[in-house]
Protein backbone atom coordinates (compact mmCIF):
# COMPACT_ATOMS: atom_id res chain seq x y z
CA UNK A 1 0.00 0.00 0.00
CA UNK A 2 1.24 3.47 -0.82
CA UNK A 3 -0.13 6.69 0.65
CA UNK A 4 0.31 10.15 -0.82
CA UNK A 5 1.82 12.76 1.47
CA UNK A 6 -1.16 15.02 0.86
CA UNK A 7 -3.83 12.42 1.79
CA UNK A 8 -7.02 13.77 3.39
CA UNK A 9 -8.41 12.64 6.75
CA UNK A 10 -11.39 11.09 5.02
CA UNK A 11 -9.25 8.91 2.77
CA UNK A 12 -6.90 8.03 5.61
CA UNK A 13 -9.75 6.95 7.87
CA UNK A 14 -11.12 4.73 5.12
CA UNK A 15 -7.76 2.98 4.82
CA UNK A 16 -7.38 2.64 8.60
CA UNK A 17 -10.77 0.95 8.78
CA UNK A 18 -9.89 -1.55 6.07
CA UNK A 19 -6.42 -2.67 7.07
CA UNK A 20 -4.98 -0.64 9.92
CA UNK A 21 -1.56 -2.28 9.98
CA UNK A 22 -0.75 -1.66 6.35
CA UNK A 23 -2.32 1.78 6.36
CA UNK A 24 -0.32 2.84 9.43
CA UNK A 25 2.92 1.63 7.88
CA UNK A 26 2.18 3.36 4.59
CA UNK A 27 1.31 6.60 6.37
CA UNK A 28 4.51 6.29 8.43
CA UNK A 29 6.59 6.02 5.26
CA UNK A 30 4.74 8.88 3.55
CA UNK A 31 5.57 11.53 6.17
CA UNK A 32 8.83 10.20 7.58
CA UNK A 33 11.37 12.04 5.49
CA UNK A 34 9.86 15.49 5.90
CA UNK A 35 9.25 14.86 9.61
CA UNK A 36 12.86 13.88 10.28
CA UNK A 37 14.27 16.90 8.50
CA UNK A 38 11.72 19.22 10.21
CA UNK A 39 12.54 17.84 13.68
CA UNK A 40 16.25 18.17 13.05
CA UNK A 41 15.92 21.72 11.74
CA UNK A 42 13.49 23.00 14.39
CA UNK A 43 14.40 20.99 17.49
CA UNK A 44 17.87 19.60 16.71
CA UNK A 45 16.61 16.08 17.48
CA UNK A 46 18.84 13.09 16.91
CA UNK A 47 17.36 10.30 14.79
CA UNK A 48 16.40 8.00 17.68
CA UNK A 49 14.48 10.69 19.54
CA UNK A 50 12.90 11.88 16.30
CA UNK A 51 11.72 8.33 15.52
CA UNK A 52 10.30 7.94 19.02
CA UNK A 53 8.36 11.22 18.87
CA UNK A 54 7.23 10.49 15.31
CA UNK A 55 5.83 7.09 16.33
CA UNK A 56 3.99 8.54 19.33
CA UNK A 57 2.58 11.31 17.15
CA UNK A 58 1.25 8.88 14.54
CA UNK A 59 -0.29 6.75 17.26
CA UNK A 60 -2.01 9.85 18.70
CA UNK A 61 -3.25 10.79 15.23
CA UNK A 62 -4.55 7.25 14.70
CA UNK A 63 -6.51 7.43 17.96
CA UNK A 64 -7.87 10.86 17.05
CA UNK A 65 -9.05 9.55 13.67
CA UNK A 66 -10.68 6.47 15.21
CA UNK A 67 -12.42 8.53 17.87
CA UNK A 68 -13.81 10.91 15.23
CA UNK A 69 -11.93 13.81 16.80
CA UNK A 70 -10.66 15.10 13.47
CA UNK A 71 -13.97 15.21 11.65
CA UNK A 72 -14.15 18.99 11.81
CA UNK A 73 -10.44 19.70 11.67
CA UNK A 74 -9.57 21.93 8.75
CA UNK A 75 -5.88 20.99 8.45
CA UNK A 76 -4.42 18.02 6.61
CA UNK A 77 -3.22 14.87 8.40
CA UNK A 78 0.33 16.01 7.65
CA UNK A 79 -0.12 19.39 9.41
CA UNK A 80 -2.06 17.74 12.25
CA UNK A 81 0.73 15.20 12.75
CA UNK A 82 3.40 17.88 12.97
CA UNK A 83 1.20 19.79 15.42
CA UNK A 84 0.93 16.74 17.68
CA UNK A 85 4.70 16.21 17.50
CA UNK A 86 5.31 19.84 18.42
CA UNK A 87 3.05 19.45 21.46
CA UNK A 88 4.78 16.24 22.52
CA UNK A 89 8.16 17.98 22.31
CA UNK A 90 6.98 21.07 24.18
CA UNK A 91 5.43 18.94 26.92
CA UNK A 92 8.60 16.88 27.14
CA UNK A 93 10.74 20.02 27.48
CA UNK A 94 8.48 21.44 30.17
CA UNK A 95 8.37 18.08 31.98
CA UNK A 96 12.15 17.85 31.97
CA UNK A 97 12.40 21.35 33.44
CA UNK A 98 9.86 20.58 36.18
CA UNK A 99 11.19 17.14 37.01
CA UNK A 100 13.22 18.19 40.04
CA UNK A 101 10.33 20.22 41.43
CA UNK A 102 7.84 17.37 40.98
CA UNK A 103 10.14 14.94 42.74
CA UNK A 104 10.40 17.24 45.75
CA UNK A 105 6.65 17.76 45.75
CA UNK A 106 5.74 14.11 45.69
CA UNK A 107 8.18 13.32 48.48
CA UNK A 108 6.66 15.89 50.83
CA UNK A 109 3.01 16.14 49.85
CA UNK A 110 2.08 12.73 48.49
CA UNK A 111 -0.80 12.41 51.00
CA UNK A 112 -2.62 15.13 49.02
CA UNK A 113 -2.91 12.82 46.05
CA UNK A 114 -4.29 9.80 47.92
CA UNK A 115 -7.85 10.05 46.57
CA UNK A 116 -6.60 10.31 43.06
CA UNK A 117 -4.34 7.34 43.56
CA UNK A 118 -7.13 5.20 45.02
CA UNK A 119 -9.32 5.94 42.02
CA UNK A 120 -6.46 5.13 39.65
CA UNK A 121 -5.76 1.94 41.53
CA UNK A 122 -9.41 0.84 41.31
CA UNK A 123 -9.52 1.55 37.57
CA UNK A 124 -6.34 -0.41 37.10
CA UNK A 125 -7.81 -3.32 39.01
CA UNK A 126 -10.85 -3.44 36.70
CA UNK A 127 -8.58 -3.19 33.67
CA UNK A 128 -6.42 -6.04 34.96
CA UNK A 129 -9.52 -8.20 35.43
CA UNK A 130 -10.69 -7.38 31.90
CA UNK A 131 -7.25 -8.23 30.61
CA UNK A 132 -7.35 -11.58 32.36
CA UNK A 133 -10.84 -12.29 31.00
CA UNK A 134 -9.67 -11.39 27.48
CA UNK A 135 -6.75 -13.76 27.81
CA UNK A 136 -9.17 -16.60 28.51
CA UNK A 137 -11.25 -15.92 25.42
CA UNK A 138 -10.76 -17.88 22.23
CA UNK A 139 -8.34 -16.26 19.80
CA UNK A 140 -11.00 -15.46 17.17
CA UNK A 141 -13.20 -13.85 19.81
CA UNK A 142 -10.30 -11.70 21.02
CA UNK A 143 -9.59 -10.67 17.46
CA UNK A 144 -13.22 -9.76 16.68
CA UNK A 145 -13.50 -7.66 19.85
CA UNK A 146 -10.19 -5.94 19.19
CA UNK A 147 -11.05 -5.07 15.59
CA UNK A 148 -14.45 -3.79 16.63
CA UNK A 149 -13.69 -1.95 19.84
CA UNK A 150 -10.32 -0.53 19.21
CA UNK A 151 -9.75 -0.42 15.47
CA UNK A 152 -13.40 0.48 14.83
CA UNK A 153 -13.77 -1.92 11.93
CA UNK A 154 -17.33 -2.20 10.70
CA UNK A 155 -19.01 -5.58 10.31
CA UNK A 156 -18.07 -5.76 6.63
CA UNK A 157 -14.37 -5.18 7.25
CA UNK A 158 -14.38 -7.72 10.08
CA UNK A 159 -16.02 -10.30 7.80
CA UNK A 160 -13.41 -9.59 5.13
CA UNK A 161 -10.45 -9.71 7.54
CA UNK A 162 -11.48 -12.72 9.57
CA UNK A 163 -13.20 -14.67 6.83
CA UNK A 164 -16.79 -14.70 8.07
CA UNK A 165 -19.50 -15.51 5.56
CA UNK A 166 -21.46 -12.31 5.95
CA UNK A 167 -22.06 -9.35 8.22
CA UNK A 168 -24.95 -11.00 10.04
CA UNK A 169 -22.60 -13.73 11.23
CA UNK A 170 -20.18 -11.04 12.45
CA UNK A 171 -22.93 -9.22 14.29
CA UNK A 172 -24.06 -12.37 16.07
CA UNK A 173 -20.51 -13.53 16.78
CA UNK A 174 -19.55 -10.12 18.17
CA UNK A 175 -22.44 -10.22 20.59
CA UNK A 176 -21.74 -13.83 21.62
CA UNK A 177 -18.07 -12.99 22.22
CA UNK A 178 -19.00 -10.03 24.41
CA UNK A 179 -21.37 -12.20 26.42
CA UNK A 180 -18.64 -14.80 26.82
CA UNK A 181 -16.17 -12.13 27.91
CA UNK A 182 -18.55 -10.76 30.49
CA UNK A 183 -19.26 -14.26 31.79
CA UNK A 184 -15.55 -14.81 32.36
CA UNK A 185 -15.15 -11.31 33.78
CA UNK A 186 -17.89 -11.75 36.38
CA UNK B 1 -33.77 -7.45 20.33
CA UNK B 2 -33.12 -8.07 24.04
CA UNK B 3 -32.46 -5.12 26.34
CA UNK B 4 -28.88 -6.29 26.72
CA UNK B 5 -28.32 -6.41 22.97
CA UNK B 6 -29.92 -2.98 22.58
CA UNK B 7 -27.60 -1.53 25.23
CA UNK B 8 -24.65 -3.18 23.56
CA UNK B 9 -25.24 -1.45 20.22
CA UNK B 10 -26.19 1.85 21.84
CA UNK B 11 -23.16 2.05 24.10
CA UNK B 12 -20.83 1.11 21.29
CA UNK B 13 -22.24 3.89 19.14
CA UNK B 14 -21.91 6.29 22.10
CA UNK B 15 -18.28 5.37 22.70
CA UNK B 16 -17.53 5.72 19.00
CA UNK B 17 -19.12 9.20 18.93
CA UNK B 18 -21.59 7.96 16.37
CA UNK B 19 -24.86 9.08 17.99
CA UNK B 20 -26.78 12.01 16.54
CA UNK B 21 -27.42 15.02 18.76
CA UNK B 22 -30.93 13.80 19.45
CA UNK B 23 -29.82 10.22 20.20
CA UNK B 24 -27.04 11.51 22.43
CA UNK B 25 -29.42 13.60 24.51
CA UNK B 26 -31.79 10.68 24.93
CA UNK B 27 -28.90 8.37 25.83
CA UNK B 28 -27.51 10.71 28.47
CA UNK B 29 -30.95 11.22 29.97
CA UNK B 30 -31.44 7.46 30.25
CA UNK B 31 -27.93 7.03 31.58
CA UNK B 32 -28.55 9.41 34.48
CA UNK B 33 -31.18 7.10 35.98
CA UNK B 34 -30.48 3.62 34.60
CA UNK B 35 -27.91 1.77 36.71
CA UNK B 36 -27.72 -1.26 34.38
CA UNK B 37 -26.82 1.05 31.54
CA UNK B 38 -24.21 2.80 33.70
CA UNK B 39 -22.65 -0.55 34.58
CA UNK B 40 -22.57 -1.67 30.97
CA UNK B 41 -21.06 1.62 29.86
CA UNK B 42 -18.33 1.38 32.49
CA UNK B 43 -17.48 -2.13 31.36
CA UNK B 44 -17.27 -1.23 27.68
CA UNK B 45 -15.31 1.96 28.37
CA UNK B 46 -12.79 -0.03 30.39
CA UNK B 47 -12.62 -2.64 27.67
CA UNK B 48 -11.82 0.04 25.14
CA UNK B 49 -9.14 1.49 27.42
CA UNK B 50 -7.55 -1.94 27.83
CA UNK B 51 -7.36 -2.42 24.06
CA UNK B 52 -6.02 1.08 23.60
CA UNK B 53 -3.11 0.38 25.95
CA UNK B 54 -2.40 -3.08 24.59
CA UNK B 55 -2.63 -2.12 20.94
CA UNK B 56 -0.53 1.00 21.45
CA UNK B 57 2.33 -1.30 22.43
CA UNK B 58 1.76 -3.51 19.38
CA UNK B 59 1.64 -0.55 17.01
CA UNK B 60 4.71 1.03 18.55
CA UNK B 61 6.65 -2.18 18.09
CA UNK B 62 5.34 -2.44 14.50
CA UNK B 63 6.73 1.08 13.89
CA UNK B 64 10.04 0.21 15.49
CA UNK B 65 10.48 -2.75 13.15
CA UNK B 66 9.55 -0.60 10.17
CA UNK B 67 11.92 2.15 11.28
CA UNK B 68 14.76 -0.34 11.56
CA UNK B 69 14.07 -1.56 8.01
CA UNK B 70 13.87 1.97 6.63
CA UNK B 71 17.07 3.18 8.24
CA UNK B 72 18.94 0.05 7.11
CA UNK B 73 17.73 0.66 3.56
CA UNK B 74 18.82 4.27 3.81
CA UNK B 75 22.29 3.30 4.99
CA UNK B 76 22.64 0.80 2.14
CA UNK B 77 21.71 3.43 -0.46
CA UNK B 78 24.74 4.66 -2.41
CA UNK B 79 25.45 8.36 -2.13
CA UNK B 80 23.96 10.34 -5.02
CA UNK B 81 25.81 13.58 -4.52
CA UNK B 82 26.52 15.25 -7.90
CA UNK B 83 30.12 15.61 -8.97
CA UNK B 84 31.38 19.13 -9.17
CA UNK B 85 33.06 18.71 -12.56
CA UNK B 86 31.66 21.07 -15.20
CA UNK B 87 30.66 19.09 -18.29
CA UNK B 88 28.28 19.47 -21.17
CA UNK B 89 24.96 18.39 -19.62
CA UNK B 90 22.55 18.48 -22.52
CA UNK B 91 23.47 15.17 -24.24
CA UNK B 92 23.83 13.42 -20.88
CA UNK B 93 20.42 14.66 -19.77
CA UNK B 94 18.88 13.40 -22.98
CA UNK B 95 20.38 9.93 -22.46
CA UNK B 96 19.41 9.93 -18.78
CA UNK B 97 15.87 10.94 -19.66
CA UNK B 98 15.49 8.06 -22.10
CA UNK B 99 16.97 5.60 -19.59
CA UNK B 100 14.59 6.87 -16.93
CA UNK B 101 11.67 6.58 -19.29
CA UNK B 102 12.48 2.96 -20.10
CA UNK B 103 13.35 2.13 -16.48
CA UNK B 104 10.18 3.86 -15.31
CA UNK B 105 8.13 1.85 -17.74
CA UNK B 106 9.61 -1.42 -16.49
CA UNK B 107 9.30 -0.26 -12.88
CA UNK B 108 5.63 0.46 -13.33
CA UNK B 109 5.07 -2.79 -15.16
CA UNK B 110 6.68 -4.91 -12.47
CA UNK B 111 5.63 -2.80 -9.53
CA UNK B 112 1.99 -2.54 -10.44
CA UNK B 113 1.74 -6.21 -10.99
CA UNK B 114 3.88 -7.84 -8.34
CA UNK B 115 5.76 -6.17 -5.47
CA UNK B 116 3.17 -3.71 -4.26
CA UNK B 117 0.03 -5.82 -4.53
CA UNK B 118 1.66 -8.67 -2.62
CA UNK B 119 2.57 -6.63 0.43
CA UNK B 120 -0.74 -4.83 0.19
CA UNK B 121 -2.78 -8.01 0.25
CA UNK B 122 -0.69 -10.49 2.23
CA UNK B 123 -1.69 -10.89 5.86
CA UNK B 124 -1.82 -13.84 8.24
CA UNK B 125 -4.83 -16.08 8.57
CA UNK B 126 -6.04 -16.06 12.18
CA UNK B 127 -5.61 -19.17 14.26
CA UNK B 128 -8.81 -21.19 14.13
CA UNK B 129 -7.43 -24.56 15.04
CA UNK B 130 -6.26 -24.28 18.62
CA UNK B 131 -7.77 -22.34 21.49
CA UNK B 132 -5.10 -20.44 23.39
CA UNK B 133 -5.46 -19.60 27.03
CA UNK B 134 -2.95 -16.86 27.57
CA UNK B 135 -1.64 -16.02 31.00
CA UNK B 136 -1.73 -19.62 32.13
CA UNK B 137 0.97 -22.20 31.76
CA UNK B 138 1.07 -23.33 28.17
CA UNK B 139 1.47 -27.07 28.18
CA UNK B 140 -0.04 -28.06 24.92
CA UNK B 141 2.36 -28.20 22.02
CA UNK B 142 -0.38 -26.88 19.74
CA UNK B 143 -0.87 -23.83 21.91
CA UNK B 144 2.86 -23.14 21.92
CA UNK B 145 3.02 -23.36 18.15
CA UNK B 146 0.13 -21.00 17.62
CA UNK B 147 1.42 -18.55 20.21
CA UNK B 148 4.65 -18.38 18.19
CA UNK B 149 2.60 -17.94 15.02
CA UNK B 150 0.61 -15.14 16.65
CA UNK B 151 3.86 -13.50 17.74
CA UNK B 152 5.07 -13.63 14.12
CA UNK B 153 7.98 -15.93 14.98
CA UNK B 154 7.45 -17.94 11.82
CA UNK B 155 10.56 -20.13 11.82
CA UNK B 156 9.99 -21.15 15.43
CA UNK B 157 6.29 -21.72 14.69
CA UNK B 158 7.23 -23.99 11.79
CA UNK B 159 9.49 -26.02 14.05
CA UNK B 160 6.69 -26.32 16.61
CA UNK B 161 4.13 -27.22 13.94
CA UNK B 162 6.27 -30.17 12.87
CA UNK B 163 5.24 -32.18 15.93
CA UNK B 164 1.53 -31.54 15.38
CA UNK B 165 -1.01 -33.43 13.39
CA UNK B 166 -4.01 -31.21 12.82
CA UNK B 167 -6.33 -30.93 9.89
CA UNK B 168 -5.75 -27.66 8.10
CA UNK B 169 -2.34 -27.09 9.68
CA UNK B 170 -0.67 -26.89 6.27
CA UNK B 171 -2.43 -23.58 5.64
CA UNK B 172 -0.55 -22.06 8.58
CA UNK B 173 2.68 -23.80 7.57
CA UNK B 174 2.33 -22.32 4.09
CA UNK B 175 1.82 -18.83 5.52
CA UNK B 176 4.98 -19.24 7.61
CA UNK B 177 6.95 -20.23 4.51
CA UNK B 178 5.54 -17.21 2.68
CA UNK B 179 6.90 -15.00 5.45
CA UNK B 180 10.24 -16.73 5.07
CA UNK B 181 10.08 -16.07 1.29
CA UNK B 182 9.95 -19.77 0.35
CA UNK B 183 6.95 -19.43 -1.98
CA UNK B 184 7.54 -22.74 -3.78
CA UNK B 185 7.39 -24.71 -0.55
CA UNK B 186 4.33 -22.70 0.52
CA UNK B 187 2.62 -23.40 -2.79
CA UNK B 188 3.28 -27.12 -2.64
CA UNK B 189 1.77 -27.27 0.86
CA UNK B 190 -1.27 -25.34 -0.33
CA UNK B 191 -1.72 -27.58 -3.35
CA UNK B 192 -1.83 -30.63 -1.08
CA UNK B 193 -4.09 -28.99 1.48
CA UNK B 194 -7.19 -31.11 1.97
CA UNK B 195 -10.13 -28.76 2.26
CA UNK B 196 -12.95 -31.29 2.19
CA UNK B 197 -13.91 -30.95 5.84
CA UNK B 198 -12.59 -27.47 6.53
CA UNK B 199 -14.25 -25.51 3.78
CA UNK B 200 -11.01 -23.58 3.20
CA UNK B 201 -11.62 -23.16 -0.54
CA UNK B 202 -11.05 -19.42 -0.53
CA UNK B 203 -8.19 -19.59 1.92
CA UNK B 204 -6.36 -22.15 -0.23
CA UNK B 205 -6.94 -20.25 -3.46
CA UNK B 206 -6.16 -16.84 -1.96
CA UNK B 207 -2.77 -17.74 -0.52
CA UNK B 208 -1.93 -19.81 -3.62
CA UNK B 209 -2.64 -16.74 -5.77
CA UNK B 210 -0.25 -14.66 -3.67
CA UNK B 211 2.46 -17.32 -4.02
CA UNK B 212 1.98 -17.47 -7.79
CA UNK B 213 2.29 -13.70 -7.91
CA UNK B 214 5.57 -13.83 -6.06
CA UNK B 215 6.79 -16.55 -8.43
CA UNK B 216 5.82 -14.38 -11.41
CA UNK B 217 3.06 -16.69 -12.70
CA UNK B 218 0.27 -14.13 -13.07
CA UNK B 219 -1.92 -16.40 -15.16
CA UNK B 220 -2.15 -19.00 -12.40
CA UNK B 221 -2.51 -16.22 -9.83
CA UNK B 222 -5.53 -14.84 -11.68
CA UNK B 223 -7.07 -18.31 -11.99
CA UNK B 224 -6.84 -18.76 -8.22
CA UNK B 225 -8.28 -15.30 -7.64
CA UNK B 226 -11.21 -16.17 -9.90
CA UNK B 227 -11.96 -19.13 -7.60
CA UNK B 228 -12.11 -16.74 -4.64
CA UNK B 229 -14.17 -14.23 -6.60
CA UNK B 230 -16.76 -16.80 -7.69
CA UNK B 231 -16.99 -18.63 -4.38
CA UNK B 232 -19.98 -18.39 -2.06
CA UNK B 233 -17.66 -17.76 0.87
CA UNK B 234 -16.90 -14.09 1.57
CA UNK B 235 -13.27 -14.58 2.66
CA UNK B 236 -11.10 -12.18 0.61
CA UNK B 237 -13.77 -11.93 -2.09
CA UNK B 238 -13.56 -8.15 -2.27
CA UNK B 239 -9.77 -8.24 -2.20
CA UNK B 240 -9.72 -10.81 -4.98
CA UNK B 241 -11.81 -8.55 -7.19
CA UNK B 242 -9.53 -5.57 -6.64
CA UNK B 243 -6.40 -7.65 -7.05
CA UNK B 244 -7.68 -9.06 -10.36
CA UNK B 245 -8.26 -5.48 -11.48
CA UNK B 246 -4.77 -4.46 -10.40
CA UNK B 247 -3.20 -7.39 -12.20
CA UNK B 248 -5.18 -6.60 -15.35
CA UNK B 249 -3.88 -3.02 -15.56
Amino acid sequence: MRIEKSISFEELKKLFLQNYQEALNAFYVSQRESFFSWSKRKFQLDENTAADVYQDAILALYNAVLENRVDHVKSTPEAYLFGIARNILLKKASRDAKMQYVDDFSDNFSWMMDDDLTQKHQNQEVKDRINLALSKLKENCREIIKLYYYHRYNNESIAETLGYDNTDVVKARKYQCMKELKKIFI
Amino acid sequence: MSTEAKYFELITAYLKNELTKFELEAFEKELATNSALQKELAFQANLQAVWKEETALDIKSQFQTLEKELSTKQQDKPSTKPKSKVIAMRPILAIAASILLVAGFFFLQTNNSSADPFSKYFSDYPNELVSIERGESIEEQGQKAFVLYGEKKYQAALDAFSSLDLEGLDLYRAICYMHLSDYEKALSLLQNLDITNLGYTNQKAWYSALCYMKLGDYLQAKQQLEIVKNSKDSFRKKSAVSLINELSK
